[in-house]
């Protein structure tokens, strides 16, 4: 009997202190220091400076993130018809090429292209077996190969020189064996457009 | 009289020069892209 009667006691007690802290806060209002004050609208600031740069960036400079065009069974990559039974260059116009090409462990098929200066180059890319990557080295160039995706990316490549890519997605080796990941690359070659050939070559070592 | 806080000029300092580094990477990592020319 003595525990129910404090029990009943004490909740009006608890119901007046949330009452009382009630009126204190709303008498308060929201309170922040004068320094936090700065540093969240220097941080507001920022982000809104970020955004606005990349924002600036992909519409006035065309810069823009690889992008899944399809999806694709990897077990008919190699299927009649399928655009990457042939890996490689097409060409569309002059200077304007595809390259459709399959990351597979643990090479590039191709794994050596060649533009003339100025070529505008569509990359198809898509995985026979794991995760892989794509980064063309010194480029903005830099795409997942997934399995079952196809990622593409448009490039403009108007320096001449040489030009490597790797896979820069982990994909395994082979104990004891000297290949794996690490040995996953592929050069691009990009010659002046004076002396280049007239069409842009493909080969697989 | 209540006692305000000393200004913690050790932390501004810091955190001054944390944003002012991210700042100067940001851009720099934004600028190297844009000279790669559009995709």
């Amino acid at each position: 009997m003595s525990e129910q009667t404090q029990g009943t006691e004490q909740a009006p007690t608890s119901g007046e202190h949330a009452a009382e802290n009630g009126e204190h806060a709303t008498e308060a209002g929201l309170h922040i220091e004068k320094w936090e004050g700065i540093w969240l609208r220097i941080a507001l600031v920022m982000t809104l400076v970020f955004i606005g740069a990349i924002t600036l960036a992909a519409l006035s400079f065309g810069i823009s993130v690889p992008g899944a065009t399809a999806r694709i069974n990897p077990a008919t990559l190699n299927d009649e018809g399928s655009p990457f039974a042939t890996p490689g260059i097409r060409e569309l116009a002059p200077g304007k090429y595809e390259v459709y090409m399959v990351a597979q462990t643990w090479n590039f098929l191709p794994d050596r292209l060649e533009f003339p200066a100025g070529s505008e180059v569509t990359f198809y890319l898509t995985a026979r077996d794991v995760v892989h990557g794509l980064k063309i080295a010194g480029t903005n160039v830099n795409m997942m190969a997934l399995p079952g995706q196809v990622s593409t990316l448009k490039a403009t490549f108007d320096t001449p020189g040489t030009f490597n890519y790797i896979c820069h997605e982990y994909c395994g080796y082979v104990a004891g064996a000297p290949i794996g990941h690490h040995t996953m690359y592929g050069q691009i070659t990009v010659l002046p457009a004076e002396g280049a050939a007239e069409t842009a070559q493909a080969t697989t070592e | 009289m209540r006692k305000e806080p000393d200004t913690p000029q050790g932390t501004i300092v810091l955190i001054s020069l944390f944003l002012i580094m991210t700042v100067l990477l940001w851009f720099n990592a934004y600028f190297i892209v844009l000279s790669r020319g559009a995709n």
